[in-house]
């Protein structure tokens, strides 16, 4: 088909998009556009490098060959061309991720879901009571025992709030610094959503309404040893209450329980923990022994208690801020009331494996 | 009343871009620029008056011009865009300069110092809040002395707010400052093919227009905002983004061998980054723009994104030579 021919019929329309300017007689250009057009389709069409069946279809053909013959074989077919417009469409790409203030990248968290989801629904089982108590919507405080080694306890409040509450609240955890110092972890951690503990961050939290999750033990509680567990550390210095006075949030005490179990702490090695910036080495029944197989928790049965808020209508609007006494007092009921909850539930557990 | 203005380093990007914008002022009744060489836009307002910081007696002839033209407001920008090399003389002309510029403000008693400072002064630590207020305190990075004079130059402005409470004493922080046509520190580390990045580390970075920070700066200068401000652009982006949005090749390299790689390579003049500034590269230090914001009504015009887009797509306009490289 000539120029003139396709000049002459009406072009279908699927061509008048390809080359919205075909008045003109010249063609010498239409041909130019013509062949830009087919390129630019072809661009759009082949940006995978090979697709499975081309490599089946590959593979099949080389079957019987040596394999020294096959491997040339394979190589010669590469196709630099589509590697070559992949690679150049990666390098002129100008997409960045959509982000908020913090960091948090949804498109990021999305496939790594349902894989807490897998761990929440069947592999810890988790049964959690008194979602009721965190409300749809606006800022909330949940505060919750730390504990199991490893933060997997966060995880499970994260997963239990986004898979079991009905407005699948997403929640944002506050960690400890010595993240941010280690490659990747820090990296990783920010765009999960966590943000560094401290005031002013949990404050923004506070006020853009999310649900915040804290841990005010801190190391000092997912750090404490086997014999010692289900018993709660000191509640830092307070944080957590004069967050909740300042931004007006309602405090939600957590209790989980199951994750002592999943990873019990032995031992501590704290000489080589401190040159690494960690601040502590764990040492469970299989930990170090297992290499990276110990970071496996014990599929233990886990529970995550949301109590109803603490009540702190009896003191003024930022009375709680100036009085360091009855910020301390109220900090103390805080673990208590956590401590409650963790109590009634480990008395009526009768076993560790199936609750 | 038209100001008297006053400013130190009118080669510098915004000395220039200063006296740019205040010879069209009517605002403006005179401008004294200070610098080792003669400004390079000034017309009919602009006095130039030859001063050199690193001379120790140039507080006295900086104070009896300053004096004799009744200056009401001093424009610190004499404050080096690159680390220099050569630390001990960027020392004298950053910190002790600074020092002189102060002591030549107090005793001229000019009515109001302004100083163009950045928000590096905060010091890039795993520490820090996902935005730093202007309260925070400046820790800086100690091994970096391009950074730790900064914090010097901050330190003298606070001596001259203490000693000298009339006087209005305004800090405006810029964070990382790029455009289509100020070249600093942050623009060389993004203009080459491939970028230096830290392997496992994605701090989030934000930047300011160049027009934003002259309007910043301008509007310091005419109306009075006493104390620190953060000017930075809306919005944080992740470095990787940053290096992707300007088409460019990160190069990964872990902390561990960056930072004595760095220094050798600085130290053969090889590179622009010192070794100590890859803390940069490590840990977030975006500053809060909520002071700025409701304080000094101040909005600048470009994101952190848009900043960023305007100066890479002048790098690809960018012609071989330019005008003013080419001209004697």
């Amino acid at each position: 088909m000539t120029a003139k021919d396709t000049a002459s019929q009406p072009p279908p329309d699927a061509e008048k998009s390809l080359s919205p300017d075909t008045g003109h007689r010249d063609a010498q250009l239409e041909r130019l556009i013509s062949k830009r057009a087919v390129s630019h389709n072809e661009f759009e069409a082949k940006t995978d490098i090979l697709s499975l069946d081309e490599v089946l279809q590959a593979l099949n053909e080389v079957a019987g060959l040596p394999p020294i013959k096959a491997l040339t074989t394979l190589l010669s077919r590469l196709p630099f061309s589509r590697i070559q417009a992949l690679v150049q469409r990666a390098l002129t790409s100008r997409k960045v991720r959509v982000i908020d203030e913090f960091g948090f990248d949804q498109k990021f968290l999305e496939p790594l879901e349902p894989i807490a989801k897998w761990f929440h629904d069947n592999y810890f089982r988790v049964e959690s009571r008194g979602l009721e108590n965190v409300a749809d919507s606006g800022r909330v405080l949940l505060v919750a025992n730390h504990s199991g080694t490893l933060p997997y306890d966060g995880a499970m409040v994260v997963a239990a709030l986004r898979f079991q509450h009905p407005a699948q609240r997403r929640v944002r955890v506050l960690v400890e610094d010595f993240i941010y110092h280690w490659p990747f972890m820090g990296m990783f951690m920010s765009r999960v959503g966590a943000v560094r503990a401290c005031q002013e961050n949990a404050l923004r939290l506070l006020e853009n309404d999310e649900a915040t999750l804290v841990f005010p033990e801190g190391v000092k509680g997912i750090g404490k040893l086997f014999s010692k567990r289900y018993r709660l550390q000191r509640f830092g210095r307070g944080g957590a209450v004069r967050l909740a006075a300042a931004s007006n949030a309602p405090m939600v005490p957590v209790a989980i329980v199951g994750a002592e179990e999943s990873m019990p702490l032995l031992s501590k090695v704290s000489w080589l923990a401190r040159p690494l910036g960690l601040p502590y080495i764990p040492v469970t029944p299989i930990l170090p022994w297992l290499g990276p197989l110990g970071l496996i928790p014990f599929p233990t049965k886990w529970t995550i208690d949301f109590g109803p808020p603490i009540d702190l209508s009896m003191y003024a609007p930022g009375e709680l801020l100036k009085d360091r006494v009855a910020l301390n007092r109220v900090n103390e009921e805080l673990r208590a009331a956590v401590q409650a909850l963790i109590d009634v539930r480990l008395a009526s557990r009768k076993s560790v494996l199936f609750g | 009343m038209p100001l008297r203005i006053a400013l130190t380093g009118c080669r510098t990007f915004f000395g220039d871009a200063l006296i740019r914008s205040l010879e069209d002022d009517p605002r403006c009744e005179h401008i004294v620029a200070f610098d080792i060489r003669p400004p390079l836009s000034g017309r009919t307002k602009t006095r130039f008056s030859r001063l050199d910081l690193t001379d120790p007696s140039s507080d006295e002839q900086m104070a009896a011009v300053l004096e004799a033209e009744q200056i009401d407001v001093l424009v610190h920008t004499a404050l080096l865009a690159y680390p220099s090399h050569s630390s001990s003389w960027a020392h004298e002309l950053e910190a002790i300069g600074s020092l002189y510029v102060m002591n030549a403000a107090a005793s001229a008693k000019v009515r109001k110092v302004v100083l163009t400072s950045s928000t590096a002064v905060y010091g890039a630590h795993a520490s820090n809040p996902a935005f730093l207020s202007e309260d925070h305190p400046l820790q800086g990075v100690k091994a970096s002395r391009w950074v730790m004079d900064r914090v010097a130059v901050e330190k003298e402005l606070a001596r001259l707010k203490r000693d000298c409470p009339q006087i209005v004493t305004t800090s405006l922080r810029f964070c990382m400052t790029v455009g289509p046509t100020i070249r600093n520190f942050y623009t060389k580390l993004l203009t080459p093919q491939f970028v230096p990045a830290v392997l496992g580390y994605d701090p989030l970075m934000q930047y300011l227009h160049e027009d934003d920070a002259i309007a910043a700066l301008l509007k310091a200068v005419h109306e009075d905002f006493s104390g620190a401000y953060n000017i930075v652009g809306a919005g944080t982006l992740y470095y990787s983004d940053v290096i992707r949005l300007g088409g460019k090749i990160g190069l990964p390299v872990p902390h561990f061998l960056g930072y004595p790689a760095a220094d050798a390579l600085f130290n053969l003049q090889l590179s622009v980054v010192p070794g100590s500034f890859l803390n940069y590269f490590r840990y977030s230090w975006a500053a809060d723009g909520k002071k700025m914001h409701d304080k000094m009504g101040f909005l600048p015009q470009f994101t952190s994104r848009g900043a960023l887009l305007s100066f890479f797509d002048s790098l690809q306009r960018r012609p071989v030579s330019l005008s003013s490289e080419v001209a004697p």
